[in-house]
């Protein structure tokens, strides 16, 4: 044969056998052949993130995640995923598909074997992806939001469209996506928008006019920082830390009574407008009690998580809902400060994410271990003196304590304690701490437990180490008696007694036309032989006689005496003592977080499959393994949490942070999901923007909320107008790629702060009490409360709606109305409807005809006397722009009928404008027309 | 009208429901579906397609119920003294409770070692069925073949506000949607004039829960029902302000919505155009629901049977209006009476006075409304559930450890009575045994979620399929567990 | 990637057809070899190298598509291993034989001669597992026994595959075991429980296994259900650890329950007949339903169920679009319901439906509608129609005549009409109705009773009579004429 022939059968079969090989290779199955053979024989490189994850939570977990574990195996944790299961053999093996049962599962041909049992199999597609990933040898990636951001380089582009870093991230995906953004909003709409945005009001007019007016290239600029600087700020933004807070002016659950815990609302208006970094802003919330030597304001910060539901309802286990809040502050923590969703963790180990059981209960062990316990006082609060003849007692107290502490140190130290003492008043023993023995069966008190001469109550294993004093609230309803505390049995050691003393409060009886006696609750402090150790004490009542008496107790609490005994005023310094505790004169109570001190440490223990009642092991404070260490040098408590979150290695906070004041200003977050940045969650839209948002608000920003606001409200894809266009319909529905700026309705506070603001009736009173404006009748009907509906008088009626007393089981509304949630839990997002009962608010609710009038009358002050005049002013004042023709049309028409039928009806017209006025009438209802139009309820 | 046609292509663009839900989250569709799905309109040719996907998932079977009314008694009736016959248990009356049944039993209020309590009423077998029904419902024993009574329902919560929840939406704790938000959001109403899911409350009080009972939790808030008021205006602000009339505010409407439109056509915002519907419906809404409110043109045979009086909040007026309301095709009604909770420490509060009292208040209108919608033909098609949130205890309180001057029951959660009528249930048929003293259920039992598993079954869903994703996860009304009562079904 | 791997398949799937030229040629070669050690075939030997280098070459073509195809990789990996690499064994051995003949033929030595006979036939015993193996693959690992009859495998030694439970012809004749019992085991407990998956060591799909029991001991309690922990498991909740069968899987039903509690109450016999075996009522329903399965239920029942053909999409999508309610029963059926608004040209409307849609509406309400003799006559023409909502329209007695046709009627709502007793006559026919609604109408006590004569399930519902009561004493009597 020639030469050719023959090179050709050379070249053929050494192709031949070069493909054998290949083939046998990829074929062969030898545990981490990956090491040895290039990867390119694998096919493309498969991401586990990309690929493998998204099929893994759609058609796996829920088998084989934290839920359950079936066949012990679980795709939650790596080395889970690479573990032998119950089989014996391992579902994965990395670099050999033969091996790996995993694969062989997938491809079975008998439906009982075949992986996802009777489910869909899996396309050819998604196994060829799983045989080239495990034949890579099954890289694992960690979920994004687990790795902590990645510096970025900001993208490069000459354009003309970009104010800041924000822009290029935004004109990148943009240009990828080949869309081209929205020319720049025109003035008035910005200036609105950027308004409510920062501050939650309209602008006035004559505000968008001097903008109009100002040429300057900084003009936006100066408004910026002119919103920023604003007092309204802090009330804008305060608003919105309230749905997270769940901040409301009342318990929740049955009787829903009101709480007293507008200070810490207050403190949040504060802390935006003095700009407070967001670091110390969430600490102090978190733990503002365990910083060195706390200020009044920082412990009025812990008010955060005394926001939860207190019980009130009788005959409640007080224990059940103090450990309900304790979950509640954990999944809040969780969700508002590293955006995941711990609520499923409660009950077995996350079904996607890498968070285990136990991690639950270990968080909770971080706040496990406060004062508070559901009891109907909320006890501990922080008492205010109202009264000068209270503070000037207080303070004596306290001089009295620093000139009979004679060591310095110690001085300033005991005065603490004794103020504190007073002030806040813990630790207290309540009384389902106790059991009543009735008929040697021990029964648990509830609001109150009591003590008879046939039922002693005793309760265990009290610390008396360091504490000469007890000090106790009672209510007898008889003086015969002697209360005697014992130790460790009714009849054992008697440290201390009370001569029974019956308090009594006279009232004049409307109806038995008489003066009555009741028995009234009293603060007394006695001395007891001091002792050490813990012991159970028994309170027993003695020499009662005929007289039956029942003694009820609210608390017990050990305490140390007073400095200066040998002092001949002792006696007046304890009278001081007693006083401030039995004082009646006006004071103001604030709930707050208080760290028990370690004698009275709680044990924090798993709950076996979420139940309370079923408890399993004793964990310690800890985090998932996932997110960044706990270092030993945090404190074992909240505080170290707080550490914690905030270390720069932590993958979530800041992007949790950035992300939540992105969606309040665009209405949508880079990750849409705001409350799950988990693998269940979307992922972001911007992925580089967010982590370099997050790392400069770090590190460039230390923290500063106002300087983020800024840069994201100065950036162009801010500013640009929010028309919907036709090519971005199919592209981009819900503006992911913000080619335009957002169109979003008013929150429901805004809706109702814009009415009163434009018609001239909002008050600009900030801080206090929560106030009753106008409500209609019969909205409150909860059960076993007395507590009614007052409308607040005066300028009251007309405050921001922040201000409005909130009642869970009845909130005001027109607020909840318009989507505001009814705060018995923390709501990460509004969802946005559009309903009719709203359509009903806006036209009917009477503060929004209040708002109609008093815009008329402003409208019919004004210069402008022509009635086409009068219509477009209105609604510039409404909406900041002159009026279009083709809307003017409607108007006219609008108002040549109105003016008709009050000319018909002549008696109308004093109904809706309370007086003989004519115009007026006409005005109001075209005002109540105008402030129900869409770009009213909007902003553009 | 253009706009509305305009409304349709532009809501066509979401196809998949999937991706609908997910339109749903972002709000947008939340108001598409706030103003289709809350009141279905009955043209499905104006759903968005993503709801028409929906539709299609829905009924999972042909159901036998298009409707519910839910009478709710809350506080807990006691069924010894009303369903359950325990002749046993008048003779252990006065003795003490054997320990046996307190051990790892956790009370409101009994403490220590409390006394048993007999029946505190007669009983007598009544109808074809021969059910033993207490002589304080002489009207109800009329109807007793038209209704199945399930006595073995236990929960897990013995506390009103926690028990109430996890009757009305599956969960003890607030922020899950209640049945009724369930219900509209899977089927709708079949009125565009009204909401989908009303609520009518007696008693004085709202229920132990507050609004929560009928809250739409996580979904969008034009689930919720819809409270009814007998005072002042029936819905929230239905009423027009004084000195303006029904033409008066049809005008200003119709600029509103002319102006919108034109705002429309300069933004393109999809919202807009379901503002607009929205209008639409309210003017609608101020008409529909005080001209169904007003019981005035009822027959006077009808307030006689019902015993209304028009202008008075009563347990009475609330079921004509139920009567009413599904009549005009309201997907469910929700209706609370309040003062159920006979714990023996007052006159109303106890089982020898205020127990016949709430008796003779109830017995005669929850008659009325069966016999009424049956001869309707309603009955057939139209689910009514009567009951607590949970049951008494056979031993009578002793609060504080005293003796009490009135005769009382502390709450059980053991073994509760609830009967059903109509709606594809048969007729006489008792469903479960109790012991002899009516403290355990010993055969049949049902827990609250198979209660909510089986409304779902009649209404056509499947309680399992059925869910909502939220916070990371899919959410079903009967949480986890639940299983469908075959044999209660016709 | 993707565009090479596809040509390989495509050059793979000429494997089937290539693979059976090495077996026709090796398995000649080998023949060959055989006969040709006779005198008189002596003349092939020279030819038998020819042969094999064929089937060597073919056979290494073979392999190589083989492996191209196994790319593919639509097939159980452990039943591929052992075909490819007893196929590459094969190639192999088919040149070293074909080698070994070479050398052979040039010098033969008895070591040769050895080497090639052992090779050859191995050679030979790899073609037949590389078949073999190949076989499996394609037509599944039982291909060879799956057609065998009972019989043989039975003397085989493999399991009987169950083929779910099927209808009993003779019920009093049917072994209750077999035919009863082991069905149901069959398709709720023998997926986890069979010879080759015991799950707790139990196995369910023969009598000795379930007379063995699992590993805590015995199933059940021959006479005593309460007692067996078969039936313990079955009512224990749903999402109990120990309920079987496991949550998720398939459970039985109520019925099955009840034929297993049956069944071990009288002794769990695997050889009695039915007829041997006492039951209750309830049981003895419940096994009427084995013979046949809608024995208890109404032709109206059996009709819904059979279903209906499906309607035109797109007249269902013209209606829709006029403003029409209609819409299937239910996700999954044809059925079709109907509302009419007191708006619509009701009449007009339902001429057009009963054009359309005549088979497929099964539920039509038009109360409080202007309704006319006119619509009844449509309405006449929905054959299957089950439940009619007139009320409070302008119908009238003669109306009622066009519904004589209407034979699953099963609720007819007529109430707030002229409908007199004359009317009610024509219902004489509707052996279906069940409920009929004629309160505020026309028709009288004894009407109303002597249409109930006719049918002894319908209920006629003629309203009630008030009758209020205070003491807690007096007896209700609603005037419903059942009593």
């Amino acid at each position: 044969m020639s030469i050719r022939n023959k090179y050709l059968v050379y070249v053929f079969s050494s192709l031949t056998l070069l493909w054998l090989l290949v083939v046998v290779i990829r074929s062969v199955s030898i545990e981490n052949k990956h090491f040895y053979v290039p990867g390119i024989l694998f096919g493309e490189e498969v991401k586990f993130n990309r690929d493998i994850r998204p099929i893994i939570n759609q058609k796996c977990i829920a088998c084989h995640g934290g839920v359950k574990k079936s066949g012990q195996f679980s795709l939650l944790f790596e080395e889970e995923a690479l573990a032998v299961n119950e089989s014996g053999k391992r579902a994965i093996v990395p670099g050999s598909t033969r091996q790996s049962e995993l694969i062989q599962r997938i491809k079975h041909h008998d439906p009982e074997q075949r992986m996802p049992l009777e489910g869909e199999p899996l396309t050819d597609e998604e196994i060829r992806l799983f045989t080239d990933w495990i034949n890579q040898g099954a890289p694992w990636q960690d979920h994004w939001a687990y790795r902590p951001p990645q510096p970025q380089e900001v993208p490069e582009f000459g354009k003309t469209w970009d104010s800041n870093g924000i822009d290029h991230f935004i004109y990148k995906k943009l240009s990828e996506n080949g869309i081209q953004p929205n020319p720049e909003s025109d003035r008035y709409s910005l200036l609105r928008r950027v308004s409510f945005d920062l501050t939650g009001l309209p602008p006035t007019l004559e505000e968008a006019e001097e903008f109009i007016k100002d040429t300057s290239s900084n003009s936006y600029e100066k408004v910026v920082d002119r919103l920023l600087d604003a007092p309204a700020f802090g009330e804008q933004w305060a608003s919105m830390w309230m749905d997270l807070a769940r901040y409301a002016d009342s318990k929740g659950y049955e009787a829903d009574r009101p709480r007293n815990i507008w200070k810490y609302r207050d403190w949040l208006i504060e802390a935006f407008n003095d700009n407070m970094p967001y670091d110390e802003f969430v600490t102090e919330q978190l733990a503002g009690d365990l910083l060195p030597d706390p200020t009044e304001k920082q412990l009025i910060a812990t008010g955060f998580h005394r926001n939860t539901m207190n019980n009130d309802e009788g005959g409640t286990d007080n224990e059940e809902f103090r450990i309900a809040a304790l979950i509640d502050r954990v999944n809040t923590t969780w969700s508002v400060l590293q955006g995941t969703t711990m609520e499923c963790v409660q009950c077995h180990s996350h079904p996607y994410d890498p968070i285990r059981h136990e991690d639950y209960y270990r968080s909770m062990a971080f706040f496990n271990q406060t004062a508070d316990a559901d009891i109907p006082s909320e006890s501990p609060v922080l008492v205010e003196f109202k009264d000068t003849v209270d503070i000037e007692k207080l303070s004596q107290l306290k001089s009295w304590v620093g000139e009979r502490v004679k060591d310095p140190a110690l001085k300033s130290e005991m005065q603490d304690y004794f103020e504190k003492l007073v002030r806040i008043t813990t630790p207290k023993i309540h009384p389902h701490y106790f059991e009543q023995l009735d008929k040697g069966i021990p029964v648990k008190g509830t609001s109150l437990f009591k003590v008879t001469d046939s039922i002693p109550s005793r309760t265990r294993l009290l610390p008396f180490d360091g504490e000469d004093r007890v000090m106790f609230k009672i209510r007898s309803d008889t003086s015969v008696g002697v209360l005697e505390f014992r130790l460790d049995h009714p009849e054992g050691e008697k440290i201390a007694m009370w001569e029974v003393k019956r308090k009594t409060r006279t009232e004049y009886d409307e109806e038995e036309k008489k003066d009555k006696i009741y028995s009234v609750p009293e603060v007394i402090s006695i001395p007891i032989s001091p002792q050490t150790g813990k012991k159970d004490l028994y309170l027993v009542l003695k020499e009662v006689g005929q007289a039956g008496t029942t003694l009820n107790l609210e608390w017990v609490m050990l305490h140390h005496s007073l400095p200066g005994r040998e002092d001949d005023q002792y006696q007046e310094a304890e009278k001081l003592l007693y006083d401030l505790f039995n004082s009646e004169n006006e004071q103001e109570t604030t709930p707050i977080m208080v760290e028990l001190d370690e004698n009275y440490r709680r044990q924090t223990r798993v709950f076996e499959k979420g139940s309370w009642m079923v408890l399993g092991d004793t964990v310690a404070p800890g985090l998932p393994e996932k997110w960044n260490e706990f270092k030993d040098g945090y404190e074992n408590n909240r505080l170290g949490l707080s550490k914690w979150l905030f270390s720069p290695d932590n993958p979530l906070t800041a992007r949790v942070a950035v992300n939540r004041f992105w969606e309040q200003l665009f209405g949508r977050g880079l990750v849409f999901t705001m409350e799950d940045f988990g693998s269940q969650g979307f992922d972001p839209s911007h992925p580089e923007l967010l982590d370099w948002l997050a790392l400069r608000f770090v590190n460039e920003q230390n923290w500063d909320i106002k300087e983020l606001l800024k840069e994201m409200v100065m950036s162009s894809a801010y500013r640009q107008s929010s028309h919907f266009r036709e090519d971005l319909k199919d592209l981009d529905p819900y503006n992911e790629y913000l080619a335009r700026g957002p169109r979003l309705r008013l929150k429901a506070e805004q809706v109702r702060d814009q009415a009163l603001a434009v018609s001239g009736l909002l008050s600009r009173k900030m801080l206090g009490p929560s106030v009753m404006p106008e409500q209609p009748e019969g909205i409150w009907q909860v059960v076993y409360s007395g507590t009614e509906w007052k409308t607040s008088q005066g300028e009251d009626r007309y405050r921001r709606a922040l201000y409005t007393f909130w009642r869970r089981t009845s909130p005001y509304p027109s607020i909840i109305a318009f989507d505001a949630p009814s705060r018995e839990f923390c709501l990460p997002r509004r969802i946005d409807t559009n309903t009719p009962l709203q359509a009903l608010v806006t036209l009917n609710d009477p503060v929004y005809l209040d708002a109609a009038l008093a815009l008329s009358r402003k409208v019919l002050e004004s210069s402008s006397k022509h009635w086409e005049d009068r219509l477009s002013l209105m609604y510039s004042m409404l909406m900041l722009r002159g009026i279009p023709v083709d809307k003017m049309e409607d108007l006219a028409i609008l108002y040549k009928k109105t003016d008709l039928y009050f000319e018909q009806n002549p008696d109308a017209v004093c109904q809706i404008a309370g007086e003989e006025d004519r115009e007026l009438a006409v005005y109001t209802v075209m005002a109540n027309a105008l402030m129900n139009l869409d770009e009213f309820l909007m902003k553009s | 009208m253009n706009v509305f046609e305009e409304y349709q292509m532009r809501t066509l663009q979401s196809s998949t429901r999937r991706h609908f839900l997910k339109k749903l989250t972002t709000g947008l569709g939340g108001i598409a579906l706030g103003s289709m799905l809350g009141c279905q309109t009955r043209s499905d040719a104006q759903l968005p397609e993503g709801l028409e996907e929906l539709y299609t998932q829905l009924p999972h079977f042909a159901p036998k119920a298009k409707r519910i009314i839910y009478l709710h008694m809350a506080g807990a009736p006691s069924q010894l003294e009303l369903f359950d016959y325990k002749p046993e248990l008048k003779k252990l009356n006065g003795q003490d409770c054997p320990p046996s049944l307190l051990e790892g039993k956790k009370f409101a209020f009994i403490q220590g070692i409390p006394k048993m309590l007999g029946p505190q009423a007669d009983f007598k077998s009544r109808g074809q069925s021969g059910m033993m029904v207490s002589d304080h419902l002489p009207h109800f024993a009329s109807i007793v073949d038209e209704v199945t009574l399930v006595k073995t329902m236990h929960t897990d919560e013995f506390n009103h506000a926690p028990a109430q929840l996890l009757l009305q939406t599956g969960s003890p704790r607030l922020g899950r949607p209640s049945m009724g938000s369930w219900v509209t959001y899977g089927l709708g109403s079949e009125n565009d004039n009204l909401p989908g899911f009303m609520v009518l409350v007696s008693g004085g009080k709202t229920p132990d829960a507050g609004k929560s009972v009928w809250g739409s939790g996580f979904l969008p808030s034009v689930y919720q029902g819809v409270q009814c008021r007998s005072e002042g205006d029936p819905v929230l602000y239905v009423s027009n302000p004084d000195g303006m009339d029904g033409q008066l505010r049809r005008q200003t409407i119709d600029a509103i919505n002319s102006i919108n439109e034109k705002e429309y056509m300069e933004f393109g915002d999809p919202e807009t155009l379901t503002r607009i519907s929205q209008y639409e419906m309210a003017f609608n809404m101020q008409t529909s629901v005080p001209e169904i409110m007003d019981i005035k043109d009822e027959p006077e045979y009808i307030h006689e049977m019902y015993g209304t009086e028009p202008g008075k909040t009563s347990f009475a007026n609330n079921c004509l209006l139920a009567r009413r309301l599904v009549e005009k095709g309201v997907r469910f009604v929700q209706l609370f009476d309040w003062g159920w909770d006979m714990h023996g420490v007052s006159e109303n509060e106890s089982l020898d006075v205020g127990l016949e009292k709430k008796c003779r208040l109830v017995d005669r209108p929850m008659t009325a409304l069966v016999k009424d919608l049956k001869q309707r033909g309603l009955l057939e098609e139209t689910l009514v559930v009567w009951g607590g949130e949970f049951g008494r205890t056979p031993m009578q309180e002793n609060r504080g450890g005293r003796e009490w001057p009135f005769k009382g029951r502390d709450h059980h959660t053991e073994a509760f009575p609830v009967w059903m009528a109509g709606g594809g249930v048969k007729g006489g048929f008792t469903y479960g045994e109790t012991d002899e003293i009516g403290y355990y259920g010993i055969k049949d039992k049902v827990h609250v979620h198979d209660l909510q598993a089986t409304i779902l079954k009649l209404m056509g869903m499947d309680h399992e399929k059925f869910t909502y994703f939220a916070q990371g996860r899919d959410f079903r009304l009967t949480d986890v567990s639940g299983k469908v009562i075959e044999k209660v079904i016709a | 990637m993707e565009q090479s791997s596809d040509i390989i398949i495509f050059f793979g799937r000429f494997h089937p057809l290539f693979l059976h030229l090495p077996i026709g040629f090796l398995a000649l070669a080998f023949l060959m070899e055989l006969i040709s050690k006779r005198e008189k075939f002596n003349y092939l030997r020279p030819a038998v190298g020819f042969v094999l280098a064929l089937g060597a070459i073919s056979a290494l073509v073979t392999a190589v598509l083989g492996l191209m195809l196994a790319q593919a990789g639509d097939y159980g990996e452990d039943l591929l291993f052992i075909h490819q690499w007893a196929g590459i064994i094969l190639v192999v051995l088919a040149f070293s034989t074909w080698f070994l003949y070479y050398k052979k033929s040039q010098k033969e030595t008895k070591v040769l001669n050895q080497a090639y006979l052992a090779s050859i036939s191995l050679m030979m015993l790899f073609l037949g597992g590389a078949g073999h193996f190949g076989g499996s693959l394609t037509h599944g690992s039982n291909y060879l026994t799956q057609y065998m009859p009972d019989g043989l495998k039975t003397l085989a030694g493999i399991p009987i595959e169950n083929r779910g439970p099927q209808l009993i012809e003779n019920l009093d004749e049917a072994v209750v075991y077999t035919e009863i019992i082991h069905p149901i085991m069959e398709i709720r407990c023998n997926s986890c429980h069979n010879s080759s998956k015991k799950k707790g060591d139990l196995q369910m799909h023969t009598k000795e296994a379930l007379l063995k029991g699992g590993e805590n001991g015995p199933v059940f309690v021959a006479g005593s259900p309460e007692e067996s922990e078969l039936i313990k498991r079955l009512h224990l909740p749903e999402n109990h650890d120990d309920h079987m069968p496991p949550k998720g899987k398939s459970q039985l039903t109520d019925d099955q329950v009840l034929l297993m509690e049956w069944w071990i109450e009288n002794g769990a016999t695997f050889d009695k007949k039915v007829a041997e075996v006492e039951a209750n009522d309830e049981v003895q329903s419940v096994l009427l339903t084995l013979t046949d399965p809608n024995a208890h239920k109404t032709e109206v029942e059996i009709l819904l169920a059979e279903g209906t053909s499906i309607p035109d999409a797109e007249k269902l999508k013209a209606y829709r679009e006029e403003g029409i309610m209609i819409k299937t029963l239910s996700n999954d059926e044809n059925w079709l319901q109907v509302t009419l608004d007191k708006t619509d040209p009701v009449d007009e409307i339902l001429g057009r439906l009963a054009a359309d849609f005549p088979d497929q509406i099964t539920w039509l309400d038009v109360k409080d509608t202007p309704l006319s003799d006119e619509g009844m006559e449509h309405i006449g023409k929905f054959k299957n129609l089950t439940k009619l909502r007139s009320e409070k329209t302008e119908i009238t007695d003669a109306g009622l005549d066009h519904l004589k046709g209407l034979n699953y009627l099963e609720s007819l709502n007529i109430y707030g009409t002229v409908i007199s007793d004359e009317g009610l006559l024509a219902l004489e026919g509707l052996k279906n109705l069940k409920r009929l609604y004629v309160w505020d109408t026309q028709v009288s006590q004894n009407g109303a009773a002597q249409l109930q004569e006719a049918s002894n399930q319908l209920e006629v519902n003629l309203g009630y009579e008030v009758q209020v009561v205070d003491s807690l004493t007096v007896k209700v009597v609603p005037v419903a004429i059942r009593e």
